[in-house]
């Protein structure tokens, strides 16, 4: 063994040592942030698929017309420095209809999203000409929008969201139901941010 | 009578051989666990992960980017101290074959971890203090969280998704804005913002594109504002024809470099020792096109790094350095002056070299960033080109996308990393698109 070769052992194994001791972390053990989290989809969504389900608006829709066709939107980002990637906005939607399918089957038919369904049946299906003229018409959209107030300073980045969720009617133009999520978030920089 | 009230204490420590002998030992243990450490700090050791960086930015450099994406892949998996650093080498690399999945995934890492605080808390902290500078989670120097904001911002453009590009821009705003000083100044938060005109110009193309033609006209205003020679850039009738918009990487950004004594970080080399920017020539199907007075570099990031603001590691760092030769020079002087004591010269300038030591600088960079990025909005008719981005005047360094498609509606843009070595003529499409959501 080289005589380098055993300080960088030595010099490793003090660091080791100072780690362990002091408790290290990895780069996604330790950090917070304002952005929203799991727990917010968790809180949000279920209070909006709760509010859906109990409105007197939306029971008599269904008692009117029988289940609502309803087709799920990507929650639209207008938050202030937040980036919302693709994934993620479709699940603060789509948890919604996960949680109305399982508790409430029968008072709603989920209509896929136009764009999804041609582009399914130009993946799955042999001789497709263009969109299928007998696709399913939704009568409903369930869109969300989220915005937000963010501030940035050297001492600490604070943010207030509004995710405003809406059911809308696609044929009159009329929002059937509307619910909202407010949260304000800080986070305070440390010695080495 | 001072003099000889003090002196049997001496005496009687100096004539006690036992005691003696064991400082002696214990003084000479530090020393045997101090100095190979410290010769290391000098030395250095060269891990796994460090050579894989070097291939990975040597083939990066040499137009191999299947190579430098693979190596890079394979280092950003890894959460460790350099995680978000080799996510922004993963991105570019990503970007240079438009690999725009993987671009945005590993800005988004970066991006994530940029936007946190505390990351560094369990130990990192303290560490980075005592020991090593490097064993802190690296978070980039504020030009370099700008520029990843900026990036990711450009690959969400490049897919349309304009919402989370301005919310990307809008970041890459505030992290300029995070370092500029004292808030009440508004003459400091305005120097910031006009060096970083390339976010807001991209700020304002989002808010064009996104239909809120009131916020676009006000950003492209204040662009023109703050750099009078990108007024026909920052043109709000220009931009909404554009339907082919080229981003166009040019030269290598800043470096850090340390003193002598490895403590001070500065960074170099000046745009005066760089030279101006040369401007850059488009061919469309072997046509040149006039760009008039739009290639005006929107940032020069070697200026931008001369500015910027020392945060509290530095300080710690110079402090150390300062306190080390202090202590080697008292502990000489103790051990060396009349009546001193040779063990607490000794165990001084031991733990002079100890804080010596460890506030070598970190000089971790994001070694791919571009000196400028050129942003050039262009009208042609629809179609299928071949577009070829050269600067004549720097080497003809040139790229060339071929049977890149433009649009009737909307815009389609385009990234160019041209680089010397390598002239790589590159075939469209190089992915394909992401599918709708569910």
């Amino acid at each position: 063994m080289s005589l380098k070769s055993l300080f960088c052992i030595l010099h490793s194994s003090f660091i080791i040592c100072l780690l362990a001791l002091t408790g290290c972390g990895d780069a996604v053990s330790h950090g917070t942030n304002t952005a929203l989290d799991g727990a917010d989809l968790n809180r949000m969504t279920d209070d909006m698929a709760a509010q859906i389900a109990a409105d007197p608006d939306v029971q008599a829709a269904i008692a009117t017309t029988g289940p609502l066709k309803v087709v799920v939107q990507p929650v639209v980002n207008n938050m202030t420095g937040e980036v919302l990637p693709r994934g993620q906005a479709q699940t603060f939607t789509g948890r919604v209809r996960l949680l109305l399918s399982q508790h409430n089957n029968k008072n709603f038919v989920w209509i896929i999203n136009r764009d999804y369904f041609n582009y399914l049946r130009g993946k799955e299906l042999d001789n497709v000409l263009g969109p299928d003229p007998d696709r399913a018409q939704p009568d409903y959209a369930l869109t969300a929008t989220f915005s937000s107030l963010t501030k940035v300073s050297e001492e600490r980045r604070s943010a207030y969201y509004l995710c405003a969720y809406e059911l809308s009617n696609l044929k009159n133009g009329t929002v059937l139901w509307t619910g909202k999520y407010e949260v304000k978030k800080l986070a305070t920089s440390g010695f080495l941010d | 009578m001072f003099r000889t009230g003090r002196r049997p204490v001496v005496r009687v420590d100096m004539n006690d051989h036992s005691t003696t002998s064991t400082t002696f030992t214990m003084v000479r243990h530090l020393a045997i666990f101090l100095i190979p450490f410290l010769l290391l700090a000098t030395a250095g050791c060269e891990s796994a992960a460090s050579k894989a960086t070097k291939a990975g930015l040597a083939a990066y450099r040499f137009g191999d980017f299947a190579t430098a994406r693979a190596k890079f892949t394979e280092l950003a998996a890894k959460t460790d101290e350099d995680f978000v650093l080799n996510n922004c080498r993963l991105g570019s690399t990503a970007l240079a074959v438009n690999d725009l999945d993987t671009a945005e995934a590993a800005f988004l890492r970066a991006y994530e971890v940029m936007n946190s605080v505390g990351v560094n808390n369990g130990g990192r902290t303290l560490g980075a203090t005592l020991v090593d500078e490097k064993i802190k989670i690296w978070k980039g120097e504020p030009f370099e969280r700008a520029m990843t904001n900026f990036y990711l911002g450009m690959t969400y453009y490049m897919r349309h998704d304009y919402d989370n590009a301005r919310a990307a821009f809008e970041n890459a705003l505030f992290k300029l804005r995070d370092y500029g000083g004292d808030a009440k100044k508004t003459d400091q938060y305005r120097e910031v913002e006009s060096n970083f005109t390339l976010g807001l110009l991209m700020l304002a193309k989002c808010q064009q594109r996104l239909g809120r033609d009131d916020l676009a006209k006000a950003n492209f205003q204040r662009v023109a504002e703050l750099r009078p020679q990108l007024a026909a850039l920052a043109d709000f009738d220009w931009n909404a024809k554009s339907n082919l918009l080229l981003f166009i990487d040019y030269g290598y950004g800043p470096r850090k470099v340390t003193n002598n004594d490895g403590a001070i970080v500065g960074f170099g080399p000046s745009p005066y020792q760089a030279g101006p920017i040369p401007s850059p020539l488009v061919r469309v199907n072997g046509t040149n096109i006039n760009l008039g007075g739009l290639p005006q570099p929107p940032v020069d990031l070697l200026r931008l790094a001369q500015e910027r603001q020392w945060q509290s590691i530095d300080t710690i760092r110079v402090v150390k350095s300062a306190v080390g030769t202090g202590l080697i020079v008292g502990g000489a002087i103790e051990g060396t002056r009349k009546g001193g004591s040779p063990e607490v010269g000794l165990a001084l300038a031991a733990a002079g070299l100890l804080l010596k030591a460890t506030s070598q600088a970190d000089v971790r960079q994001w070694e791919m960033l571009p000196r400028t990025v050129y942003i050039l909005p262009l009208h042609v008719q629809p179609g299928t080109y071949d577009i070829c981005v050269s600067f004549p005047t720097a080497g003809d360094v040139n790229q060339t996308w071929q049977g890149v498609p433009v649009p009737v509606n909307g815009e389609a843009a385009y990234y160019f990393h041209p680089q010397p070595y390598t002239n790589p003529v590159m075939v469209w499409p190089s992915t394909a698109q992401p599918a709708p959501a569910p």
